[in-house]
This record gives C-alpha cells, structure tokens and sequence, in this order.
C-alpha cells in the first residue's frame, strides 16, 4: 500500500472508533477507490499530519517558482483517448494550431508580433479588429503581426517604459513633457542605424529640419509625425452662439477682443460658461509664445525674437501680466469656476462656450470631431516653431523592444502604406467610416454611427502619417495636405529650434522645481488664485528648489548648442 | 532547535494558521527590499537596477535643500496623530452608546449603518466629498452656502479649509471599523461586574467610567500603538484622489505617500521617490520601537513586544 501513495492522491480520511475509511483517487487508472482499514487510528493521522505537512511545502516551493509552465498532468505520453488521428500536428508546438485547419493558421506562430501603443481612446474589441485588418498586410509585406493598444494614461505609460515592459512602437502623446522626458529617462532606442537600413521611406516623406528636433546629443530617437509643425495659438468659440448674438470674430484679435466677446457671452446666457479648459483638470493650449525649452523651467520668452536669455517663466512680464488678466476675468465670472478640477473632456459640448486652442488647417473640423460644435477661431499670435511642437506626439521604438528592426520596417510600412495608415488611424471601412463618394478622396461615419463613439476615435495626428490617408468630410477641401505643409514651413522658428536640454546633471533639482510647478502653475493660468499674493511665493519657491542652477545648466547647453550651429 | 521542534509538533495547526500571512509578508515586504539599493543609485531604466550607477547620498538631498521634505512629514504625522485621537474617542464613545442599545435590531442597524462607508472605495468617496464641494454645481454652495447669504467658496483652490474635510472624511470612513474591536471587547467584559456595579448603587455614568473604560484600556493601547507604528504611512487615497489632485491644495494634502506617487509616476525620478520611502521606512521602525519601549516602561503588559 505504501508504494501506492506516490501515483495517486488520498483525498479524503474518514475515521471511526477503531478503523478508518481511506478515499483514493488514482491517477494512472483513473478511478477513486474506498479502502476500508481496521488499524491503529494513532498512527494514520501521523501520517496525514506529515502528508500535509509535505504538501503544503510542495505548495509553497511552487508558488515560489512563480508560477511555472505546464504542470504534471501534461504527460509526455501519448495517451490514448485525446491523440486523435492527426498525426502532422504533433510537429507543431503550440496546442491551438492543432485544433486550426490550413496552413496559414499553423504557421502563424512564425511570426514575429508588434506591440503598438497609440494614443486616444478605443474599445478593445475595435482595436483587436483594426490590429488583425493591419496584420494581413504586414504579414505578407514584413512578416509581423501586430497588437495595439490605445488609450493609456501618462502614469500607465510611464510606469510600462519604467518597468521595461516589452512595447515595440510607442506614442509618447500622453507622457508630460513629452520627447524631452523620453530621452532625459533614456527610454528610446537610437534610430540612426535602423533608419539608414530600414526606414528609407520613411526617410523620403520627413522633412529634413523636422527630423533634426527629434535628436538628442546627436542621436536620433524619435520620428517627427506628418502632422502640424507649426503652431498658432488662440481661441476657439461656438459658432452658433456667436451668430446668435452677432459677434464677428476677427482671424486675428487680441486679448481684450476676447474679454468683450466673453462678456457678451456671459450677459446673455448667465448660465453658460464662457471660457472652459482644452481637457480635463485645467487642460490649456497655451497662447503665449514662449520657447518652453523642453521642460518650461528656463525659457525663451518670445520665441519669435532674438534673444536667446534662458528666464524663469514665473518671473517674465508676459506670464505675470497674463495670470492677472484670468484672476481678473475669473472675478468677472468669465471662467468656468471648477476649471482646475473638472473631470470631462470637450466641454464645449455641454455647457462651454470658448477654449484655448491651437490653430492649423483642418483646426476646425478636428474640434468638431471632438466636440460635435462647429466653431470659429480666433488667433492671438501666428504660427511659430520650436523643437517640442515638430517633435509633439511622436513615435519612439521603446528601449525595452525585443524586435527593433521589424518595428522600423512596420513603422516604415506606417509612414509609406496607405492603407496600413488608414486602418491605424480611422479603423475599419464601414465600421468606423465610408466613403462620401466613389472619387475615394474623403470619408465619413457611417449612417447612425455617432463620430464620438465609434468604438475607434479618429486622432489623426498622432499617428506617423496622416497625409497618405483620406480628409473628413467638414474639411473644406480634400487638398487639407497641402495647405497643412503651407502652414508648417510659415512658422517663424525659435532661435533655440532644434536644441534638446539634457536635465540628467540637475535632475532632482527638476524634480523638485516640477513640484512647486504642480502647486501653481494651473491655478494661476486659471485665475483660480490670486497673482499678487502667489506669484511672489511661486517665485520664492521655484528658486529654493533650485531654478536657478536650472536655468544656468540650460544656457551653458543652449550657449553651446547655438555656438556649433 | 529542539525547543522550537517542540512547538511546532504541539502547535501546528496554529503555524499552519500562521502560514499563509508569513508567506503574504515575504512576498510582500521581505522581497522588496532588495529594491532599497534604488534610493543610493542614479536610476536608469535601460541598465536596469544592478546596472545604474550609484550616487551616494544625492537623492537624499531634497530632504534638507527644499520644504517638500517638511511639508510631507508634518502632513503625514499631524495627520494621523489627529486620526488617531479624535478616531479613538469617536470610536470608544460610539461603541459605548451602541452596547447601551437594549433592542437587537436597532443595534444592528446602527451598526451596519456605521460601518458602510468603511466599505465605498476612496475613489467613489471622492467624487462624492467632489458632489458636495464642487464650486458650481456642488451640494454646499448651492444649498448651505446660499442659505446664509455668503458667496460661494472655491473649496478645491482654498488650502485653509482642507485639514477639517480630511478628517471629517477619514473618520467618517474610518468609524465603523475601528469601532468594531472596540464593540467586541465590551461585550466581553464579564457581566457580573455590571450586576455588583448596580447592587452597588453605579449610575450609567459610573459604569461606564468604572467598568467599561477600565475593561478596554488594554485594547485602546494596543489599537493606539499599533496606530503609532503607522503614524508614517497615510491613506494614499484620502490624500490623492479626494482633493481632486488640486495644485493649491498640495501643501496641506501632501504626504509622503503622495510625494513617492507623484515623484514616481509624474516626475519619473525613482532614485527620489525611493529615498523617501526608505525615509519613511526609517523614520516608522525607530518610531514603533520607541513607543513601545515607553509604553512598556509604564506598564509591561500593554506593550506588543
């Protein structure tokens, strides 16, 4: 009896006075058992004692080896009722390909998967469907297949590249501060070589002067996506209010312009808020011209002039004068009162009127497949350009990718395919859009399908290539393209364009200075605090954490940078 | 050895009871440790952890260069020595009145009512604390506020009014809970101890001062020390999500939890976010040791060790 213990399993022990029951199930036959003992009681349940005792630690050491791959009942041998007759399955490895008839399915695991992660939100089932659509290309053209994966958070994505989670291509959108954080937390892989080898294409359709924002000490770790270069910042307002109220919006205009306009806004409708944060938490689109130099500690306070002084933002007349002008509309009840906290997106929506925004051609077709208002514009400064806007939400092969050259083919592939990029960025013909018309030139959502929740949300900029893809119907003309490249070679450049601050010497400094930035910054740019009692603190504060060793670093490496130029 | 063989073979079923948080502890704090060495190295995603390089003490820097370092610790301690005295009295006095609830039901219910916000997550608590104070829409300022004719406050912008909401909603939450051992101790109190306290002529009050206080003492020290052992560590959710994440409102809200979120998922320095957990660390250990070394100086039994 005693060899029996080893191939097969006591499950159960029940004792009487002067004999025990045994439940046995056994393995080999299958089958349980009832023994029925008459024995000494003392002496069996030592034995269960130790059989637990034995088991447990079985348990532990298992659960220790952190749970490792198929367990005992996989068996090597053949046994006899699951073999079945299919004898050529017995080559490959993996158990589903067994079950897939064809020969397509049984090779799939030859392939090497992509893992892509774009920005902007979409149901998983959608983005399943658009990654196995993309897959059938590119395992013919490149021999991968794709995951993808949208939707993630800045915290999500730091903490992934952090852990060195295995991403192939990813969108760095949503990370604060953007190429500059990627590079100062070495989470790129170099591109030079895999570029030269295969990125060819890509390299065709890059404009030269972009591809150049995207290096750091030299090295190339990102690719600039066909989108906007150029920035124009200014207002966008709801056009039906405004032709309600007869308000013409000037192309160009001025703060006080729009302080009349919000005015208006705000007599007529008291429960409207006239002006609403870009996104949620006190999201804002920016309109004064600074060059943020990477990470907005230090900047050129007019990237239009000159001057190439590194200065503390807090501490320039523009920042200073533009806090007290939204303290001042926020008294006036012009600003949305939770701006700083509010939780919802596209506020425009619901009970918004105007927002900051960025304009560019097509500016305000985008807003409308956001917000679902049709809206005016109107622009406080023209375009400009600095480093951070060519290479904004970018691409970048993750350190951590175990296939970097077939994540430059497929990136490749992304920038010069068509129809790759459309899938990527509008999703499944008849799904997610049609075509307005057999000319094939522009698209829409399909009947009944509301543009705000197709399960795949169109953000056409933040993927490599939007030029080779179809314009929205709302655009004013399919020719969207080319006057998006008009648009990005009028940018006035910064004098520090193309320059790259390396943090790495004065990183907790950063730190630290970022912190009392969190304190502030938004509340003040929302009038949600009082300038002249907290501008003085932020500025006492900023300097205790060390901006100033900050923005000596800056201008040793701008200095320097300008001087080899 | 032998001694320890002894009471294992006496004792089993009791370690075997004791397994499972052995092995939870392990995992969970024995194994990180090893990530300790993070706080003393310049980190560095791609070299990994043994590959980065080490820096000595320069992510500790922050603790004496900028007031963050203050600001968390006071929050945290202040914080929780106010959890700690207002949570005990509200919870001995509550259990007290509820014991003195005679039918069942009642108590029951009262008891249920009390421990569900126990039970809501932080981030629903939130969104709640966000429903009543929001500037525009929220409960306060459109009802209360209205009611007595002053101008709606910018709560979420206001750091002043913000160390009273956290601890009405800590111990709101945290009621019910502590309440419970405080409850379980009382009904245990040996009842003769009433009956002789009434033969004796005691009012309700005197029974409470001289048969209940006395009967919890030992608990209140022990719950109060291991408290105090805590006194480091904050609700991350309380101090995180409750104030919205709100700029302003960060020199009264932030701990040293926040700090180590914020320093790792915002700023990306892991190097600074680790010195201040193993600062934490430090700073609890030697204060658990010492209060209990106090409380075991005025009296041997209370203490835990």
């Amino acid at each position: 009896m005693v060899k029996r213990y080893t191939e097969s399993a006591m499950l159960s022990v029940c004792f009487r006075k002067n004999s025990y029951f045994v439940f046995w199930e056994d393995w080999e036959e299958k089958q349980n058992y009832i023994y029925i003992v008459k024995g000494d009681v003392k002496e069996m349940k030592l034995f269960i004692k130790k059989a637990a005792a034995i088991s447990l630690s079985a348990l532990m050491v298992a659960g220790l080896a952190a749970c490792g791959g198929g367990s005992s009942n996989g068996g090597g041998s053949a046994s006899a009722d699951n073999g079945g007759g299919d004898t050529t399955a017995a080559t490959t490895t993996t158990d589903t390909a067994s079950t897939d008839s064809g020969s397509d399915a049984a090779a799939s695991g030859d392939y090497v998967k992509l893992v892509l992660w774009g920005n902007g939100s979409a149901d998983t089932a959608d983005c399943a469907e658009v990654a196995e659509a993309v897959s059938k290309i590119t395992r013919e053209k490149i021999g991968c297949e794709i995951e993808l994966v949208r939707g993630q958070d800045g915290e999500q994505i730091n903490l992934a590249l952090t852990t060195g989670e295995p991403i192939d291509l990813l969108c760095y959108n949503n990370i604060n501060g953007q190429f500059n954080t990627v590079v100062n937390n070495n989470w790129a892989y170099p591109l030079d070589e895999l570029l030269e080898k295969y990125g060819q294409g890509a390299k065709e359709v890059i404009n030269q002067y972009d591809l150049d924002a995207c290096k750091y000490n030299g090295v190339l770790y990102a690719l600039p996506n066909q989108k906007d270069t150029s920035r124009a910042a200014g207002f966008a307002m709801r056009k039906d209010i405004c032709d309600e109220l007869g308000i013409t919006v000037p192309e160009m205009g001025t703060y006080e312009e729009m302080h009349d306009i919000l005015v208006k806004v705000h007599e007529a409708y008291p429960d409207m808020y006239p002006l609403v944060p870009t996104w949620a938490g006190g999201g804002m689109q920016t309109t004064l011209p600074a060059d943020p130099l990477g990470d907005s500690l230090g900047i050129l306070e007019d990237a239009r002039e000159s001057s190439t002084t590194v200065v503390d933002q807090a501490e320039t007349k523009s920042f200073q004068d533009f806090c007290k002008m939204m303290w001042q509309w926020n008294r006036e009840g012009l600003i949305m009162p939770d701006a700083t906290t509010t939780t919802e997106n596209a506020l425009l929506s619901s009970n918004g009127f105007a927002m900051f925004e960025n304009w560019k051609p097509g500016k305000e077709l985008e807003v409308y497949k956001g917000n679902g208002k049709e809206v005016y514009f109107m622009k406080i400064h023209g375009p400009i350009k600095h480093t951070a806007i060519p290479n904004g939400n970018s691409w970048i092969i993750p350190y951590s990718t175990k296939h970097p050259e077939e994540a430059m083919k497929m990136w490749d592939l992304m920038y010069t395919d068509p129809d790759v990029s459309n899938l990527l960025i509008n999703g499944i013909e008849g799904k997610h859009w049609v075509y307005t018309d057999d000319t094939h030139k522009m698209i829409k959502s399909p009947e009944g399908v509301d543009p705000n929740a197709s399960g795949y949300s169109s953000m056409d900029w933040a993927w490599p290539n939007q030029q080779i893809t179809p314009v929205w119907e709302g655009a004013e003309d399919p020719d969207l393209w080319t006057k998006l490249n008009e648009f990005n070679n009028s940018g006035v450049p910064s004098p520090a364009m193309g320059f790259v601050w390396d943090s790495s010497s004065v990183m907790n400094q950063v730190t630290a200075c970022n912190n009392v930035t969190a304190t502030y910054r938004t509340a003040l740019m929302w009038g949600s605090i009082d300038p002249e009692e907290n501008l003085p603190k932020f500025i006492d504060e900023l300097k205790a954490a060390g901006i100033d060793e900050i923005i000596a670093e800056k201008q040793k490496q701008l200095d320097a940078f300008l001087a080899s130029k | 050895m032998k001694k320890f063989k002894k009471a294992i073979k006496h004792f089993w079923p009791m370690y075997l009871m004791f397994l499972p948080g052995v092995i939870y502890l392990f995992i969970n704090s024995y194994i990180p440790m090893f990530g300790v060495q993070i706080a003393f190295r310049k980190y560095n995603a791609r070299e990994g952890v043994y590959g980065s390089p080490w820096c000595g003490w320069q992510n500790f820097e922050f603790l004496t260069r900028t007031k963050d370092a203050w600001i968390m610790i006071r929050n945290t301690v202040l914080y929780n020595l106010v959890f700690i005295f207002l949570g005990t009295i509200l919870a001995v006095t509550t259990a007290i009145i509820l014991n003195e609830i005679r039918r069942k039901t009642a108590k029951q219910f009262y008891q249920t009512i009390i421990l569900i916000p126990f039970l809501i997550s932080m981030v629903i608590v939130s969104y709640l604390a966000y429903a009543f104070l929001s500037t525009s829409n929220g409960y306060i300022n459109n009802s209360l506020v209205k009611l007595f004719g002053i101008t709606a406050i910018d709560w979420y912008n206001q750091p002043k009014y913000w160390p009273v909401i956290l601890v009405i909603i800590n111990i709101w939450k945290g009621l019910g809970y502590n309440m419970i051992l405080y409850y379980a101790t009382i009904c245990g109190i040996d009842s003769t101890l009433y009956e002789a306290a009434v033969v004796d002529g005691a009012t309700r009050w005197q029974k409470v001062v001289h048969v209940t206080l006395p009967g919890l003492k030992s608990t209140i020290i022990i719950l109060t020390l291991m408290a105090l052992g805590g006194i480091f560590r904050s609700d991350f959710g309380l101090f995180y999500q409750v104030p919205q994440n709100s700029g302003p409102l960060v020199n009264v809200t932030q701990t040293i939890d926040t700090y180590v979120y914020r320093g790792l998922m915002q700023n990306n320095n892991i190097g600074m976010s680790s010195a201040a957990g193993l600062y934490q660390s430090v700073v609890g250990f030697v204060l658990v040791v010492t209060a209990n070394a106090i409380v075991r100086k005025i009296d041997n039994d209370s203490s835990l060790f």
